[in-house]
């Protein structure tokens, strides 16, 4: 197990000030605070990745290397643009050739040495109704609540039903898994978030614990699995009563989790907020005990942290609590499995020796002076990443219905980070 | 729901601290507050002084667990650590400073024995870049001066630690507020001809041998107790907490022991951070850990009265509050509880 931290990369070609940090300095970041990895994201007009269509190899390759200039591992990409892949999910009238590019895609960052993709199947992305709730001492955090949104108007202008929605996902799940397994890149699905059965007239499909089974086995492969946004998956009704710890005990023992956004949330079903990561109704302890049993090798992230005084946008205050949380976790965990092994026996014949835990572990505790950060195990089993936020994409309304519907949703829905960076970004 | 083992953790401060660092504490779950304070140099704080930080920090929902500083690196004080003419005088002033503390509310003062204040030399660049301090001996031996032109008598230094022990600890007693000594930092034998009395486990021993009242305990900063050369850190930490000599505890770690050392990123140096947490649980410590110093960290915000800035020591404060939830939840998961069992060691 492993730690990270994700990041939009728009570094690049941000217009001054449209950024308040560029790779490199986040990077250092990272590096600085004890990661190994990082799951970048690329997916607004600025992203570190040109393409409006699909992403290039070279493109791609140079990404990889200025992540390894920092002595850490670009562990997977996390989410394309949506207006890449929205006719896949909806069914619209470009989906074959979007197909085609997503492919493209696909292939690209497999061969830049790039070890998992991860995306979402989300037309219309996340979803809030606040982003300044009250949480302790004054912070902010984003919650959601449905009531405010059963009304809202259609983002791409009808009502989808959850068996066409299914259609469209499976049919580009048994297209894509076997190139991606040809390429050696695994690929995996962010939840829904919020995780309510339907919004704006999209069913949001993969809500609850029965349809991820359904979809991982749609086609049985390494490569279709799951981007396992664990703050997603506590908001889940079937979070209730334990369930959350089933969940990841069930995918983790079958191999399908790619890697882990780390992050903690009131309560499951909705209404919710986020929470600090040892405030929310998850027990963080007994997760990391969860994955260090059913033997996760991938990597964590500290994902959304809340809004706290003289934070950056991006958090990087929070977000370096939540990883020294994250890091204690760990080393207590790992030293509990160390010593448990220790009490069971002397003998190392048998059995495969945990590389995820004990003290050859390869858990991060950081770059020992004057050497570079661990490369970790390059494999080909690497995961995804989280869901963020993007405007509804008007290439897919209906034929006449340009005027985009959603600028009243907009406002009040999707997340306020984009926001400020998307505004005018809407007919891209 | 875990057992409460009542590891708390806590954040410093100097007394002039600002609301945005006074609210980050109150949103990242900090109640427990060590404040900088107390007979220095200059003017004596008074008891309405006292009262109104007390009263100021508790706005913001913390509680002052401790006062923490040192008279003794100031020279106007050194009558007391040396034995000058006006030493009964100054033992006055200071119980009256005890006093003030403990009727405006202070539950601790912890403060130093250390005439030279505490000393680094060459910092050194630690993970990813960032900075940590550092000390080496032979380069601090070379270049400081004679604090008083000549080598100091470690006995003598003794002799006035223990008539100060022995005229403070009654007044302590009689208030209600436990005082406790931090050790030299860096712990070596001189500096500048000063002696650098608390460096040792043994010499520790020695101080609480002067009275074995509740009232006479240790600042325990783990980060100076672990730099000390040959010292088993968790036997002292064991040692100290069974006999609740441990006030609280600055929780930080370094890369090893004098005479040269750097300070580390809290999971990074060479002392098991999670042992260290085991083993006050299972020897019954109940109370605070305060981040201490932090590394210095790029675009980081210089953080008021400590170093290492907002970002370092949230970093390290995230880390203090896993490791505790980790060790207390482990107990109800069959995790590793020492063979004392859990709270067996305590008075």
């Amino acid at each position: 197990m492993r730690i990270g931290f994700n990041f939009l990369a728009s570094g690049f070609n941000t217009p001054a000030g449209q950024s308040e940090t560029n790779l490199d300095d986040f990077l250092t970041f990272a590096a600085q605070y004890g990661a190994s990895d990082v799951v970048l994201q690329s997916y607004d007009k600025w992203g570190a990745v040109p393409g409006t269509e699909r992403w290039e190899f070279a493109d791609l390759l140079k990404l990889r290397m200025q992540v390894e200039s920092h002595g850490l591992h670009l562990e997977a990409l996390e989410n394309v643009p949506t207006a890449f892949y929205d006719h896949i999910m909806l069914g619209g009238p470009k989906r074959d050739e979007q197909i085609e590019n997503m492919i493209h895609t696909v292939r690209s960052i497999a061969r830049a040495g790039i070890p998992i993709f991860g995306y979402n199947w989300m037309p219309s992305n996340v979803w809030r109704t606040s982003f300044h709730t009250l949480n302790r001492g004054g912070s902010k955090v984003s919650s959601y609540d449905h009531h405010e949104h059963v009304n809202a108007p259609y983002t791409h202008g009808r009502e989808f039903t959850e068996e066409e929605m299914w259609g469209n996902l499976e049919h580009w799940i048994k297209i894509i898994t076997p190139i991606a397994e040809e390429e050696g890149v695994r690929l995996g699905i962010h939840p829904p978030d919020p995780p309510v059965k339907s919004v704006g007239g999209i069913p949001r499909l993969l809500t609850g614990f029965d349809e991820y089974k359904r979809l991982i086995e749609i086609v049985d492969s390494p490569s279709n699995a799951i981007e396992f946004c664990q703050g997603t998956f506590s908001e889940m009704e079937d979070a209730a009563d334990g369930g959350i710890y089933d969940m990841v005990r069930y995918f983790g023992e079958r191999n399908k989790i790619l890697y882990v956004h780390f992050r903690n949330v009131s309560n499951p079903g909705e209404p919710f907020q986020e929470e600090f990561i040892n405030t929310g109704h998850v027990n963080m302890y007994k997760m990391i005990k969860i994955y260090q049993e059913v033997g996760f090798p991938g990597v964590l992230v500290n994902d959304h942290v809340p809004d706290t005084i003289g934070d950056t946008q991006w958090g990087h205050r929070g977000r370096a609590y939540a990883n020294g949380y994250i890091q204690a976790l760990m080393d207590v965990v790992a030293e509990e499995e160390a010593t448990a092994a220790e009490a069971e026996s002397v003998s190392d014949a048998a059995g495969a020796p945990n590389t995820v835990y004990g003290p050859d572990a390869t858990v991060s505790h950081g770059i020992p002076l004057g050497e570079s950060s661990q490369q970790p195990e390059r494999s080909i089993f690497a995961p995804p990443g989280p869901a963020m936020i993007e405007t509804p994409n008007p290439a897919m309304l209906p034929e006449g219905d340009t005027d985009a519907p959603t600028d009243e949703g907009r406002d009040r829905s999707t997340a306020g980070d984009a926001d400020s960076r998307e505004t005018g970004d809407g007919s891209a | 729901m875990a057992t409460d083992f009542n590891l708390r953790p806590a954040i410093a401060y100097g007394a002039n601290t600002t609301d945005e660092a006074l609210r980050t504490a109150a949103q990242y779950g900090i109640e427990d507050a060590v404040v900088y304070y107390g007979p220095g140099d200059g003017r004596l704080p008074d008891f309405q002084d006292y009262v109104r930080l007390r009263l100021r920090f508790e706005t913001y929902g913390l509680k002052i667990i401790a006062i923490e500083g040192g008279f003794s690196p100031s020279r106007q004080w050194h009558d007391v650590v040396f034995g000058g003419p006006r030493r009964d005088e100054m033992i006055e002033q200071l119980q009256d400073q005890v006093r003030f503390m403990a009727r405006a509310g202070i539950p601790i003062y912890g403060y130093n024995w250390m005439p030279n204040s505490w000393g680094r030399a060459k910092p050194v660049t630690i993970r990813g870049g960032a900075m940590g301090t550092a000390y080496q001996w032979d380069f601090d031996k070379e270049r400081r001066p004679l604090m008083y032109g000549e080598p100091m008598s470690e006995e003598n230094m003794w002799d006035c630690i223990k008539y100060w022990i022995k005229a403070i600890t009654p007044v302590a007693e009689e208030e209600g507020i436990r005082l406790g000594i931090h050790p030299e930092d860096p712990p070596v034998e001189d500096r500048g001809g000063v002696p650098g009395l608390l460096r040792s486990f043994d010499a520790f021993k020695r101080l609480m041998s002067f009275s074995d009242s509740h009232y006479n305990a240790i600042e325990f900063c783990q980060g100076t107790f672990s730099e000390m050369p040959g010292e088993d850190i968790y036997e002292m930490i064991e040692y100290f907490a069974k006999r609740d000599k441990i006030l609280y505890v600055h929780f930080r770690n370094v890369s090893g022991q004098a005479p040269s050392f750097n300070e580390e990123f809290i999971n990074t140096g060479y002392v098991d951070m999670k042992k260290a947490m085991r083993t006050y649980r299972d020897a019954g410590y109940k109370g605070s850990f305060i981040d201490d110093h932090c590394p210095i960290m790029e675009d980081d915000a210089d953080f008021p009265g400590n170093l290492g800035g907002y970002r370092s020591r949230l970093f390290a404060q995230g880390y203090i509050q896993g490791v505790i939830d980790g060790v207390a939840r482990e107990v109800d998961y069959g995790g590793p509880v020492g063979a004392a069992g859990v709270n067996g060691g305590a008075a």
